[in-house]
Order: C-alpha cells, then structure tokens, then sequence
C-alpha cells in the first residue's frame, strides 16, 4: 500500500464512520412522521445533522484524495502499533464479557484480568515479579468488590 | 448569618474537610464522578444533622470539582467531566517536565475560580436568581449556539476536522426518546438504545480509555526530566500575569453555573475557548498554555459554587449533583424552595459558608498532596492502567446496573481512539454532544412558547446578541482557515495545529 495512503487509514475509516452515521441520522430522520403540533418535529435535527454529516465527509474525502495535499505531518501515526492496541482492546472486552455472563465472581474476574493486561503492557518475564503482580492483583480486585458492594451497594 | 459561619469553622469543619478530601480523591479516579460518590453518600448522611449533612456532601462536590484536574493533567485523562478542558493544556505542560506548575495552575485557578463565585453567591445570590430564571427558551438556546460556535474558534488550523468531530457528537446525543414528544428515535428496534447513550459510558470510552489505548503501545514513556523543584508553587506573580483570564474565567463559569441545567463543564468550555479567542497566541493553546488551564479550572470551580445559587435561592437543581443536594435538604427537612432565606435562613448560610470553607480545605489538601501526586505523573503505567480500566467498567455500569453501557464504554474508546489517529479533535465532538440536547430542546420549546416564530431569536434582546457573536465567531473561524489556506506551503507544514489537540 501507498505509504501516505497507510496513514491515511485512519481518516478513511473515519469518513466511513461519519459516512453511515449520517446516513443512518437521515433516513431515520425523513422517515420520522410530519410534526402535527411543532413547526420542527422530532425528525428535525437528525435530518439536518445527517444531511451535514454527509456534507462534511465528501469533502473531506475530496480533502483525502487529492493528490496536491500536503503529505501527513511528521510523525503521522496511521495504525502504528495497531497490534497492541488490538490485543489490550480484546482483554477489556473479555474481561467486559466475562463480567456480563457471570463466568466467575467479580473478584476473580478482576484479578485476572489486572494480572493479564499488567503481562501483556509490561512483557513481564521473571516469576517473583509475576508472582508479586498476581498478589497485588488479587488483593486490588477482592478490596474493590468489597467496597463496592458492601460500602456502596453496586450489584457488580 | 454569623452563628452559621461559626458552625462551618468549628463543629462542622471536620465534615468540611473529610467531604472535601473524599471528593477530591473520587474525582481524581477516572471513572468514579462526584455524582456518584454524592449519590451514595446520601444515605450515610441519615444519622447527622441536616446542616452538617449538607456540609460534608456540598465539600465532596467541590473536592470532586478539582480532583479532576489530577488525572486530567498527570494522565490526559480527565477524572470528571469539568476537567475535560484540563487535559488540552494540564497535560502536555505536565508532560513536559513540570507537573508541579501545571498542579501549582490548576489549584489556584480552582480556588480564585471557587472563591469569586462565592462572592457572587454570598452578596448577589437572590438578584441574579431573578435575572437568571426569567432566561426563556430561545436565550438558552442562543446561548447553546454561542458555546457551539466557539467549537470553530478552537478548531483554527483543522476546522474542518473540527466540524466532523462535532458533527459526529451532536449525531451521538440523538438517539433514545425525543425530549419534547417522547417518540423515540434513532433507536432502531433496540430497545437498549431507548435511553440513548448516556453521558458517563460516552466520556469514559472517548476521553478516558480511548487515551489508555494510544498508552498501552508505549506504557513506560521516556518523559522530559522534571523542571523546576517539584514543589508545587501558587505563585503571586503567576495571578497577576494572567489576573484579567483568571477574573474573565471565573465570571464566566459564574454566570454559567448560574443558569440552571448547564453545568461546570459548559462554563470550563466557554471560559477556555473564550480566552483563546481572546488571547494574542492562540497558537499556544493545546500545548500547555497557562491560560488554557487557569480558564478551564477557574471556570469549573466557580461553576461548581455558582450551580448552587438556584439551588438555595429558588429551589431550582441545576444538575444532577445539585439535584442530590436538594433531595438531602429535603430529606433532612430543610426545605428548599424560594422562601429558604426567609424561613430557614441557617440552612442557607450553611450552604453558602459551607462553599467558602470547601474551597480553603481543598487549597489547603491540593497543597499538601500536590508534591506526591506530581510523581505520579512518573509512575509506570503498567500498574496504573489496569486499575484504571477497573474503575471506568464499574463507572459505566454503575449508572444504569448495564453492560450496555460498558459496551458503549468501549465502543467509544474505539472510536475515539480512530479519532486520535486520524487527527479528529475529541474536544469538538464532546462539546456538540453535550450541548447538542440542549439547543435542540430550547429551540423546539422556543417555538411552541412563541407560536411557531423564529422572529424572537432576533427580536429579544439577549438570543440577538448571543446569535451575533455566534456568527462572528464563525465568519472570523472562517476567515482564519482562509488567511492560513494562502499562507506559503512552508509556513502551513510547521504551522498551528492546536485544533489538533482540541
């Protein structure tokens, strides 16, 4: 791929999110009943900031496309490091998962979880320090349940 | 009035410090907010008294007001929503090697900003309750307008950018039940989505978690060496080089506060993007800019105290927050209401003396704690991310006992995230999403009020100049982007991009 094309990914995806967002705001919008007792109703502001919001991604896409832009400034990241981010991105959302199906208790969850993400940010190797970071993990996740639950009343 | 300020220096002060150091503590944990803590101190409170209930719970909601200036500023993630402003110039002067002046900033700004509200509060709180409610429908949504607009003013150098992001915002705060007819909309058959996306999930997700996953590629940064002795300096000087944006910041959130259901973090917004439109280097905004933090400090404090005058003057809650203060006055059978002052005018005082005192104590705290905190900003964080990321899930599913919500957490940490990459400035998209409601409810109030007419907006006196400087701002935005568009390539490649960092 064109080196200033890959990190222009970003502000691709970006348009296509803009793109459907408001595509989906005016459709919802057009398709909202005519107000009876408003001189605006409530399909107003979705028609009007959907419609906007396609206006704005075009051009920025022609913004995108054209071949006279400047290149990204210095130190433009695209998806530098997108592999990490991924990874952390994936133990939040199954420790989020975990939680919500109830596969262990909160406390247990938790621990894990701490203990995990500490490994995959630190690449931690050495057994004393994993050791230690499992203790305090655990120690983290037994008091937050604890305060959380009896102090605060959360059903977490 | 005078047995009431004793109260709050003597017997009742150990109240007014421990709810002060509670909330500054909550509020400095991304996640956990002051209306949470509030919330569930409400019920601890039964045993007390009324007064000095409403002590401790108005200091937990002034500490909680600037303990989020510590996240904000030592980890780009604000521990309330009022610190949002914070993190564009708190962290990246932290950041370069002086978290001990950016702290130093922060807290005086907190308390000039806390303490000239409190002025306001003590001499002119029944006049300007008077001024403040006879604020119809289309000057509320002038007003939403101005604070929009100014979202141009921030975004000089990428206002195109600027716009998409705040664009993108306003479309997120549409879906659930329309405000004015009930219909839902934009739900699309999920019925989880008939409360929409709720404000905490949203923040926690884009500012918060999104920041915490650009900080997992590098979790151990090399950081600029620390300047200076680190210890933390509330320097005279420092407020008279910048006196006229601390005065400019505290009225602002002053007034803002004032209005019911606007809110510290619409004063920290205004007052911020107001004094980069006012400042001769605006370039230097979004890269630690002192007046960028003492505007958004200043204002979120004075916010924070000035919320409370319709509170005790009318009755009227401002906020959630405040709406918590008047269930504990009800409760405690204080009765709030526009008659307070002349039936209860204790309880009053209480409050009033109450902010005073509040705003010493977290002086006095921030101080202390402020030479240890700034270390934080060089602990590893590896061990500060994943508490973190515990606390934000529990924020997110507290408000609605939901994993909706906490998977609204991390879509939005996504998307934030693409945000960042892609050079999309988050603080345009949350500022349309929070003021986007808003506009649309005053407007479509407006109309119903006034027959169908939008003649008023121009007519009245204050929506017409609201409007006007609405305008302006934006034609000047324009003309800005326009100016630089034919500047020389040279000079557009090492130029502004402080809407970037917005």
């Amino acid at each position: 791929m064109h080196p200033i094309r890959r990190q222009q990914a970003p502000e691709i995806l970006f348009l296509i999110l803009m793109s459907v967002a408001g595509g989906a705001s005016l459709s919802s919008g057009l398709a909202m009943p005519t107000p009876q007792w408003e001189v605006i109703g409530s399909g107003a502001f979705p028609r009007a900031l959907g419609a906007l919001a396609l206006v704005l991604a075009a051009l920025k896409a022609v913004s995108v496309i054209r071949a006279g832009e400047p290149a990204p400034l210095e130190g433009g990241r695209g998806f530098y490091g997108i592999g990490r981010v991924a990874l952390s991105f994936a133990v939040m959302s199954i420790y989020t998962a975990s939680l919500s199906w109830r596969v262990l208790p909160f406390a247990a969850t938790s621990a894990l979880f701490c203990f995990v993400f500490f490994v995959v940010l630190s690449g931690e190797r050495r057994p004393t320090r994993l050791l230690l970071a499992a203790a305090v993990s655990t120690g983290f996740a037994v008091a937050v349940q604890l305060i959380f639950t009896r102090f605060f009343y959360i059903d977490i | 009035m005078i047995e009431a300020y004793i109260h709050v220096f003597t017997t009742g002060l150990f109240w007014v410090v421990l709810g002060t150091a509670v909330g500054i503590f909550i509020g400095s944990i991304p996640g956990l907010s002051g209306a949470m803590i509030i919330s569930l101190a409400l019920p601890m409170t039964y045993f007390m008294t009324g007064q000095d209930a409403l002590l401790l719970l108005v200091s937990m909601y002034i500490g909680a007001t600037t303990g989020g200036l510590i996240s904000a500023m030592l980890m780009k993630m604000p521990g309330t929503e009022a610190a949002i402003m914070t993190t564009l110039d708190g962290y990246p002067m932290a950041a370069g090697g002086e978290p001990a002046r950016a702290l130093g900033l922060g807290i005086a700004a907190s308390f000039i900003g806390g303490i000239l509200a409190w002025v306001v509060l003590a001499v002119l709180s029944p006049p300007l309750s008077e001024v403040a409610v006879r604020f119809g429908p289309y000057e509320i949504f002038a007003m939403a307008v101005v604070a929009l607009s100014l979202i141009a003013a921030i975004s000089r150098g990428s206002l195109l950018n600027g716009l998409m992001a705040a664009v993108l915002g306003g479309l997120v705060s549409l879906p659930g039940i329309d405000p004015i007819s009930g219909a839902l909309r934009l739900t699309f058959g999920w019925n989880a989505l008939d409360n929409g996306f709720t404000l905490l999930p949203v923040l926690l997700g884009a500012l918060v978690l999104s920041q915490l996953l650009e900080d997992t590629i590098d979790p151990s940064p090399r950081l600029p060496d620390r300047k200076g002795s680190g210890r933390v300096a509330i320097r005279i000087k420092d407020v008279m080089a910048h006196g006229w944006s601390f005065l400019r910041a505290s009225l602002t959130g002053t007034w803002i506060g004032i209005l019911p259901g606007v809110g510290g973090t619409t004063a920290s917004i205004a007052a911020y993007s107001l004094e980069k439109a006012l400042s001769r280097h605006p370039e230097r905004f979004g890269k630690g800019a002192e007046e960028g933090i003492i505007a958004s400090e200043a204002a979120n404090n004075a916010g924070t105290v000035g919320s409370l005058v319709p509170l005790i003057t009318l009755g009227i809650p401002g906020s959630v927050i405040t709406a918590v203060l008047l269930g504990a006055m009800v409760i405690h059978n204080l009765n709030p209401g526009p008659l307070l002052f002349a039936q209860n005018p204790e309880t009053a005082y209480i409050v009033i003396g109450g902010a005073l005192a509040a705003n010493i104590a977290m002086l006095f705290i921030m101080r202390l704690a402020t030479p240890l905190l700034a270390r934080l900003m060089y602990v590893r964080k590896t061990m500060v991310l994943p508490p973190i990321v515990v606390f934000c899930l529990i924020g997110a599913f507290s408000i609605s006992s939901r994993y909706f919500d906490v998977g609204v957490m991390l879509a939005f940490a996504a998307i934030g995230f693409l945000m960042g990459r892609a050079k999309i400035p988050t603080g345009p998209f949350i500022i349309a999403y929070i003021l986007t409601p808003m506009a649309e409810e005053s407007l479509r109030s407006g109309l119903v009020v006034y027959g169908g007419s939008f003649l008023p907006l121009v007519t009245r006196p204050v929506p017409a100049v609201f409007l006007g400087l609405a305008v302006a701002a934006i034609l000047w935005a324009i003309w800005g982007e326009w100016r630089a568009s034919r500047a020389p390539v040279k000079t557009r490649a090492t130029g502004d991009d402080s809407g970037d960092a917005a």
